[in-house]
């Protein structure tokens, strides 16, 4: 229990130096003093620039050949605090009068406590369903983990390269290491960091706590955005906490929350707290006319591009789009719109920051997909049958039925005062035959840059989610309607609030009130319902830890027992956590080798190979024996239930080690 | 004027805080091998070489293990050995007067067994 206690400690010191220290700093030093910044907006803000200086901090110190450790890593931190605490000190003494405050960050009494019992239920949902897969098995985070153990235990950044069973020369080998296009630095930079300065490893329960932070200060960069979003609106603040019911507590479980928690899809969660915070500074400075929240939206899409590479290709889409959309609903004053865009570009902080963006990329570190030319792998159209496109079933079950309805009616809220000065411009055009009539109106009102983003954001996942052909991406579909649930759960309560609003009002179309409003209670109840229900589904009594600690005995056993020049033979199909057992060996990458899923064997595509399928199922045939011979496998490590009667009558196996679950074979030469 | 900005604060930090401690406290008693869990594991000491010599790692309620050394299916020598739970117990077989294709190590205890052999 003292052991745990003292654990417990190192790893909030160390959270809290990694994630919030320097990002605090950060903002304090450098968040334009002319902007108001409220207490909520500078916590979230502090944990994510943490998260990106901290990969700063750490490619910087690779490149420069200085070993990452415990030392390095806390005496940079602390420095770059320091350094930044200095600049804020001394621009302090210059600035004049701070910002009144935004009235979008005061909450009334009973707005708190919902805000506090919503953040309450959705962490307790979370938690519920977590406990059941604390204990690390996950196949996404073990594959993640080996590297950030490999960065604790080098010091150095790694390159992600791995060893393969390959055909050549009619001769099966293990060829020398071959680049992996799809891990990104950012992924296991933050873990790394943690680890080394908490001392914990990761074969514990740090990694899946350390994303659930990251998962929840989403949610909140979520909530701070709606609520600058929405900061005119007389009801923002109820649009925001509405927001907070349909991405905390409401489907608290299902992808991409706290199931890509427990299973480590580390790129998802992190870039889900970078994507709403990119939008959150990009809004504000076009909003505000501000150069220096610009360049704060630059740094963090350059962080986004470092962490995940997929996220970072839809955001951009979804930018672009945005910038087009701004420009098309304000058509009238488009050139007005173009020069304070263009002031902003070609402003002192911004082009800084781009230039120390271009030292960066080309001298310190470049994204390995950049250096593997991974990207030629994601355009040109769908190869893979996963990645054709989903229906539009599967897409809203993806998202979340009452999402996508209520989101559908919060679409259309927003789209309609555009609509509709649209058709009343092209009655007045055909009236005047006048082109110019068209975008009559168009000049008037305030830039609604909120429109723009929620209405592009929205539109682009969907649409590369059901047509990926449309845009000649080759990406997985299903992953990508994940990001849906963050915009429509934003639309939906745009909808629920001003249904509700009208309800009060009286106003809602010519409907008898009290049937309006019993039929909107009965919608909400059903929301509320299958977001709850779509939680208890998930939250089940698991006990695959019990299997899980038997795969990391006979891993240990082995790794303990074997040669470097030994080669181990695992199973992905039936044995539980197998993609941890790397993390004993630490040889390489693709180190227990494995089989794989039966479908990728099937498939054509992903397996070229099938040494490691035929090794486990049918490992008496010469095809068997001659992978056996060639690659020198010396033991496997398969199902007692499943594949263990493959080997009992076979004379060159020797039976070495069994437990509940797992029996080792060693092949005898 | 009071916001309410540091009460969310920190109201999300202290649930943060106890989540944390109730999954880490949750882990550190799932992954321990012994915590309530009732299994064992049977292996050789050495697994390349032609040594029989094996351990009996226990994690199980049961603490008096039987083996025997069957040459085909013959048992050629049988003992008992105690091991606590946590604990590994090595049982120490020498190879000499063994022969045979196969020899094989049978050991059961908490109503469960377990085999290893090796080939010769």
């Amino acid at each position: 229990m003292q052991n745990l206690l003292f654990e417990q400690l190192s790893l909030y010191a160390a959270a809290i130096l990694v994630l919030f220290v320097p990002g605090y700093f950060f903002v304090s030093a450098f968040f334009p003093k002319n902007k108001n910044l409220s207490g909520l907006e500078k916590f979230t803000l502090s944990v994510g620039s943490s998260f990106v200086l901290v990969g700063f901090v750490m490619m910087a110190l690779d490149r420069v050949g200085v070993r990452i450790d415990r030392l390095s890593l806390i005496l940079s931190l602390v420095f770059l605090s320091a350094a930044f605490f200095g600049v804020r000190f001394l621009f302090k003494k210059h600035k004049g009068v701070a910002p009144a405050r935004s009235d979008a960050f005061v909450f009334s009494k009973k707005q708190l406590v919902l805000i506090i019992g919503l953040l309450f239920v959705s962490m307790l949902f979370k938690t519920s369903y977590l406990k059941d897969n604390i204990v690390p098995s996950s196949t996404d985070l073990g594959h993640h983990m080996y590297w950030v153990k490999q960065i604790a235990q080098t010091g150095e950044l790694p390159d992600y390269a791995k060893k393969d069973i390959v055909e050549r020369d009619g001769k099966y080998i293990v060829s020398g290491p071959q680049n992996i296009s799809d891990l990104i630095i950012g992924e296991h930079m933050v873990f790394a960091a943690i680890s080394i300065i908490s001392g914990l490893g990761v074969i514990s329960y740090f990694p899946v706590l350390i994303l659930l932070l990251m998962n929840s200060v989403g949610v909140l960069a979520i909530f701070i955005l709606v609520l600058r979003f929405f900061e005119d609106d007389p009801h923002g603040k109820d649009i925001a906490i509405a927001s907070l019911l349909f991405i905390g507590p409401l489907f608290a479980i299902a992808p991409p929350q706290a199931k890509f928690v427990g299973g480590g899809v580390v790129g998802n969660m992190l870039s889900n707290l970078l994507i709403p915070l990119n939008f959150y500074f990009y809004f504000r400075a076009l909003k505000e006319k501000s150069a220096g929240l610009l360049a704060f939206g630059i740094m963090f899409s350059m962080a986004l591009f470092y962490t995940h590479h997929l996220s970072a290709l839809l955001f951009a889409i979804i930018l672009i789009f945005s910038a087009a959309s701004a420009l098309l609903l304000h058509f009238g004053k488009s050139h007005l719109i173009l020069w304070d865009w263009a002031k902003l570009v070609f402003s002192k902080p911004v082009l800084i920051f781009l230039a120390f963006a271009a030292f960066f990329f080309f001298a310190v570190h470049t994204p390995s997909y950049i250096t593997n030319k991974a990207v030629e792998t994601v355009v040109g159209g769908p190869s893979k049958i996963d990645h054709v496109g989903l229906t539009l079933d599967k897409f809203i079950s993806a998202v979340g039925e009452p999402r996508f309805v209520l989101g559908s009616v919060g679409f259309l809220l927003l789209l309609a005062p555009f609509a509709g000065k649209f058709f009343a411009s092209i009655s007045g055009a055909l009236r005047k035959k006048s082109f110019s009539a068209l975008f009559a109106g168009t000049g008037k009102s305030e830039v609604g840059y909120q429109n723009a983003i929620l209405l592009s954001w929205t539109v682009i996942i969907f649409l590369i989610s059901l047509y990926p052909t449309i845009f000649l991406l080759d990406i997985p579909s299903s992953r990508v309607s994940n990001y849906g649930s963050y915009p429509l759960s934003i639309l939906a309560a745009i909808a629920l609030v001003r249904i509700v609003v009208s309800l009060k009002n009286g106003n809602f179309f010519t409907l008898n009130k009290q049937l309006a409003a019993g039929g909107f209670i009965l919608f909400f109840s059903y929301a509320t319902i299958a977001g709850f229900r779509d939680n208890s589904q998930f939250v089940t009594s698991s006990d695959n830890y019990a299997k899980t600690v038997q795969t990391f005995h006979a891993s240990e056993y082995l790794a303990r027992n074997t040669a470097p020049s030994d080669n181990v033979l695992s199973d992905h199909v039936y044995v539980a956590a197998d993609s941890w057992s790397k993390l004993y060996f630490m040889r390489d990458y693709n180190f227990p080798f494995y089989r794989a899923n039966f479908s990728r064997y099937q498939n054509g595509v992903d397996k070229e190979e099938f040494c490691t399928l035929n090794m486990i199922s049918s490992p008496e045939t010469e095809e068997s024996d001659r992978c056996f011979d060639e690659l020198g496998m010396d033991y496997v490590m398969v199902s007692k239930k499943n594949d263990s009667s493959q080997f009992s009558d076979l004379d060159d196996f020797w039976q070495i080690y069994s437990n509940e679950e797992l029996i080792i074979y060693h092949k005898a030469k | 004027m009071k916001t309410g900005n540091f009460l969310i604060t920190a109201f999300f930090v202290i649930f943060l805080a106890l989540s944390f401690s109730y999954l880490s406290y949750v882990e550190t008693k799932n992954s321990d091998y012994s915590h309530g869990k009732n299994w064992w594991s049977l292996y050789f000491d050495d697994p390349k070489s032609e040594g029989l010599s094996f351990y009996v790692e226990n994690f199980s309620d049961a603490e008096e293990f039987f083996w025997e050394i069957k040459f085909e299916e013959n048992t050629v020598r049988k003992g008992s050995t105690v091991v606590s739970r946590g604990e590994k117990g090595l049982v120490p077989i020498s190879s000499s007067g063994l022969e045979g294709r196969q020899i094989s190590i049978e050991v059961s205890g908490g109503g469960d067994s377990k085999k290893i052999y090796k080939n010769f």
